[in-house]
């Protein structure tokens, strides 16, 4: 018979073992959890639009097209921002940054809940929002990465799973808030609790491990002090990164992995629903892609930082581009069901790897200014994968080429990965001052 | 390390292109789809950006 002595024994030293391969007491951690609460508030307002048209149509009597050019505006401008929010991150710091970025948040929403025209919802939810969100979520990725001197995968992969979690969790709570307060008070309510939740978290935030006096996670008695120099950002520097192919090879890759999942999660449902699913059946595809990218979102980093990450960004956008055209000859709700599982695996490691790259390519140095030209690569790429299939299907009356368009973009995607450096070592020589 | 990142800026490049180029094909399919609906609706009024995608687009 086994005692209770036995289980608690056992915890014990699982937790001591654990504490010791991961140094789970680092402040890394801490960083690794404030970013990941951070990135659940941010990105839920965006993720569950899809929430908010039938509400504010019943509301102002505004056509879908019309309230679906406001998320296209949304999702222009914060592609249009990244970069600039990227390189106010890097010179003053992703904290102060990400402060003014949720005062510009709690703002938009504001302004969103009093809207009564359109062109007033454009601005407050599209301007915006828009522009709030790249400025509080841009930075926040490469600072967390900063934390980390080894380990950065596990760190990021950790992380990257608030994307996936944040708006899962809050889907449904916010569905219930439109329909008992209003979507106006639900927007007020976020506006106010979500702005509360970041600036709280943002106290215990701290740009990077020097700021606060200790060392990285992973750092080693040998790796002395010798990247001081580089941890403080400068434009001789950052033209260093611009000169190298793997900077812009990175926001070319970004682009067609953004164009080759943007058209699928755009087009799947209506795909779907034309093959005779009802909507529910639909809304599963997209909620099976949800959980199974959750586990490649977390491997995915932890893999390209301990074996190379070019590999897996390879195999990520050929499993995408190959697993899409299953949907050409898609008719049942297995059929559907099976995409959503091969598709999901490579969708959730496709991106998740970048910061890695990243850090494996440039080492410690800021990396917002380079991370915000990636992002705007990814956010223009949202935006024509996005609204090209919907043309398509007016046109033709099928979903076809708007597949091939996906499976291509994800191959191309590919083909540019094998035209990146090694990540066995730094690819720049930077400047001591 | 190159001086100049001519392999990245190159692919840029394509990617600006065709993405310019499918941007155009599809708008001006687009854009002849709409004029057929409103000829087939006894309408004239094509607007000047259908016409625009229309001349700009090889394949149209």
């Amino acid at each position: 018979m086994v005692g209770k002595g036995f289980y608690f024994g056992m915890s014990t030293s699982l937790i001591q073992d654990l504490n010791k391969k991961y140094q789970l007491k680092h402040f890394a951690w801490v960083i690794v959890l404030i970013a990941s609460i951070i990135q659940m508030v941010g990105s839920t307002i965006r993720n569950v639009f899809g929430v908010m048209v039938e509400p504010m149509s019943a509301t102002f009597g505004w056509s879908q097209g019309e309230i679906g050019l406001g998320y296209a505006i949304a999702a222009l401008c914060t592609a249009l921002f990244s970069p600039i929010a990227g390189i106010l991150g890097d010179i003053f710091g992703a904290k102060k940054t990400m402060l003014f970025g949720t005062f510009l948040f709690l703002i938009g929403m504001i302004l969103t809940a009093n809207s009564s025209s359109i062109l007033e919802f454009y601005f407050a939810y599209g301007i915006v929002l828009g522009i709030a969100q790249s400025i509080y979520l841009v930075p926040i990725v490469p600072a967390v990465v900063g934390w980390f001197k080894r380990g950065t995968g596990i760190g990021t992969g950790s992380m990257m799973v608030a994307w996936s979690v944040g708006p899962a969790l809050s889907i449904q709570a916010l569905a219930i808030c439109f329909e008992y307060f209003g979507w106006q008070n639900t927007f007020l309510i976020f506006g106010i609790f979500g702005t509360l939740i970041i600036f709280s978290c943002l106290i215990f935030f701290s740009d990077s491990p020097e700021k606060k006096g200790i060392k990285p996670y992973g750092w080693v008695e040998s790796d002395g002090s010798s990247e001081q120099s580089n941890l403080i950002w400068s434009k001789v520097n950052q033209k260093v990164i611009f000169k190298t192919d793997s900077f812009w090879h990175l926001i070319n890759i970004h682009f067609w992995g953004c164009v080759g999942h943007a058209v699928i999660l755009v087009a799947v449902i209506p795909m779907a629903v034309n093959k005779g699913l009802s909507l529910v059946e639909a809304s599963g595809i997209l909620s099976i892609i949800a959980v199974v990218s959750i586990s490649s979102r977390f491997a995915a980093p932890i893999i390209g930082d301990k074996y190379g990450s070019k590999p897996i960004i390879f195999l990520s956008f050929l499993g995408q581009g190959l697993s899409v055209l299953i949907l050409l000859g898609a008719n049942s709700i297995f059929d559907f069901y099976l995409f959503a599982i091969l598709f999901g695996i490579p969708y959730g490691g496709e991106g998740t790897v970048i910061p890695v790259i990243n850090k494996q390519y440039y080492g410690r140095f800021p990396m917002g200014t380079t991370y915000g030209w990636q992002l705007f690569g990814a956010g223009i790429g949202m935006a024509i994968g996005g609204f090209v299939p919907g043309i398509i299907f007016d046109i033709s009356g099928s979903y076809s080429f708007a597949i091939w368009i996906s499976s291509i973009s994800s191959l191309w995607g590919a083909l540019i990965v094998l035209m990146l450096r090694k990540t066995d070592k730094l690819i720049v020589q930077y400047s001591p001052n | 390390m190159n001086v100049y990142p001519i392999k990245g800026l190159v692919m840029i490049f394509i990617t600006i292109f065709f993405s310019i180029a499918l941007l155009i094909y599809v708008g001006a399919g687009f854009s002849e789809f709409r004029i057929n609906e409103r000829n087939n609706a006894g309408q004239i009024n094509d607007l000047w950006w259908e016409k625009g995608f229309i001349s700009v687009c090889p394949l149209h």
